[in-house]
């Protein structure tokens, strides 16, 4: 069966790939190509968010009556993340390899510990408390 | 359900950094030790061992299992500080006086059993919260097993000192099966624990095969008893431990993620586990080489994984506070001083070897003072690194 937690995480593992190769472009300073995949890489991780925020989130604290629990945690650390997105454009917009490379590289364990608690803990529990089905269509139609 | 209100919250910084500046200062402590006995000409085994595993592995991965433990498990020690600070000191105490019980004995069992208490208050203190939660991924599940090994191994261990006092029969084989139980049931379980997880996310991988993750402690559980039984019977606890290092091997070569700046510490700590189980089925014969290899694929694991966790750690917990200038993961701790940091440390792994095939004295005590530089640098990035924290907190 199509559960939360399996769809999600699959997104999460999309924007891992997408990173490592935007990562090696810069690397490379590989600038024209960078900027396309950039673009590729914060609109998936932007609209992730945006699932979790307009439909998964308010679905959880409805459910549960969780209001102040994992879910405002998890929203702190979007805006963390989304913070350290815009440093990325600014450094690339200046080419400037060290400082991308330096706020990539905090936005990228930031990121992954939210996943891991994300996949270990939260979507586990929307899974067993939410309607997986429709909540996956209402999150594909966003 | 209501638990979710605290899930998710990480511990505070101290709790961490305090840990691991000890490990460090420790490192500094072990590696002045060597210097000290390379020029005597002589060795006291087991104070270096238990400075090395206890000191530096012990207070690193107690300080990270306080980190992890809601991360990855979503187990939440609610109100950590002083229980941590407990265990802290219970474990410093303790092991100060152990240490000096090495040498001029009389400390020996007082010290034994105050570090004891610290140690059995933290793993039941983790068990606890471990087993409140369900396990159904490998990373808390080998969390569980490691810590039972551990409080197992240090049991035994204390069992023997015990038994040097006198109060108790001696225990033929008691000390292999302390360090047995310990190195792999305990240290190298931990690692692989971590592992399955840490390297599929920061290395941008594929993930381990998910059965034999699970498995991973089961097996482990069955093959470490089978290896009680002598050299031909410790076949399978080699094997399973060449898997777990084949796996992790053959995922970082192929990880996606290139530029990662701790990755050179993870093929030294894996090439040296890799060495150190070849030697294991005669490690009675070589006993100072496995003890080394294994110390190599473990202190290299710890520094690569401190590297990472310490500057996003101060990173981490400064963006949450308002009006704070935050400092980037690499303004913590510069690539180029972990770069550093790792070439010392590979320097002394290598004169060390060719010290012990050349079988020169002095050449130890080469290796030695570049172990002393390499310790007092990690410690300095630890320190530094974590300073700034309190720095920018208080602006």
């Amino acid at each position: 069966m199509y559960s939360i937690t399996r769809y999600l995480t699959e997104e999460h593992r999309r924007g891992d790939n997408l990173y490592a190769k935007l990562e090696e472009l810069v690397q490379a300073e590989n600038w024209q190509e960078a900027v396309v995949l950039f673009k590729e890489f914060s609109e998936d991780v932007l609209a992730h968010f945006k699932k979790e925020e307009e439909i998964l989130f308010p679905e959880f604290e409805r459910t549960t009556g969780i209001t102040m629990g994992p879910t405002q945690v998890m929203r702190i650390e979007h805006a963390q993340a989304r913070e350290l997105i815009e440093r990325m454009k600014e450094y690339l917009d200046k080419r400037d390899k060290r400082g991308f490379l330096s706020v990539a590289d905090t936005l990228m364990i930031l990121l992954q510990q939210h996943n891991l608690k994300e996949e270990q803990i939260l979507y586990p529990m929307c899974d067993q408390y939410l309607d997986s089905l429709e909540l996956i269509n209402k999150m594909d139609n966003l | 359900m209501n638990q979710g209100l605290s899930l998710f919250q990480a511990p505070p910084f101290i709790i961490v950094f305090g840990f691991f500046l000890t490990a460090a200062a420790f490192g500094v402590l072990a590696s002045i030790f060597e210097l000290y006995f390379s020029i005597k000409g002589f060795i006291n085994l087991p104070a270096l061992v238990h400075l090395y595993t206890i000191g530096f592995g012990l207070f690193t991965m107690f300080g990270a299992l306080f980190q992890m433990l809601p991360v990855v498990a979503g187990a939440v020690i609610k109100d950590p500080k002083p229980k941590a600070l407990i265990s802290y000191l219970l474990m410093l105490s303790g092991f100060l006086l152990m240490l000096l019980g090495f040498f001029y004995g009389k400390t020996l069992l007082v010290g034994s059993l105050i570090l004891y208490g610290g140690i059995l208050y933290t793993s039941l203190l983790m068990l606890w919260h471990l087993f409140r939660i369900k396990a159904n991924i490998p990373t808390p599940m080998g969390f569980r097993y490691a810590l039972i090994f551990l409080i197992i191994g240090t049991s035994i261990g204390l069992y023997g000192v015990f038994s040097l006092f006198g109060y108790t029969p001696s225990l033929r084989d008691f000390v292999k099966l302390h360090y047995t139980i310990l190195l792999f049931g305990w240290v190298a379980l931990l690692v692989a624990s971590v592992s399955f997880r840490v390297v599929e996310m920061f290395f941008v991988t594929e993930a381990y095969p998910n059965r034999f993750a699970m498995l991973f402690p089961l097996f482990l559980l069955l093959s470490l008893f089978l290896s009680l039984f002598g050299e031909i019977f410790s076949l399978p606890l080699i094997v399973l431990y060449f898997l777990y290092s084949y796996m992790t091997v053959k995922r970082l070569l192929r990880r996606k993620r290139k530029t990662e700046a701790s990755i050179l510490f993870w093929y030294l700590s894996q090439g040296f586990l890799m060495i150190s189980l070849l030697i294991y089925p005669f490690h009675e014969k070589f006993f100072f080489a496995f003890l080394f290899s294994f110390l190599v694929f473990f202190s290299s694991i710890i520094m690569g994984m401190m590297y990472r966790i310490m500057p996003f750690l101060v990173w981490f917990h400064l963006s949450n506070m308002p009006a704070v200038k935050v400092p980037l993961m690499s303004q913590v701790i510069s690539y180029e001083r972990i770069r550093l940091s790792f070439y010392l440390h590979a320097l002394w792994v290598l004169s060390l070897i060719a010290s012990y095939l050349l079988a020169q004295k002095k050449g130890f005590v080469i290796s030695s003072t570049l172990h002393l530089v390499s310790s007092l640098f990690f410690f300095y990035n630890i320190y530094i690194g974590g300073m700034l924290y309190f720095k920018r907190k208080s602006v």
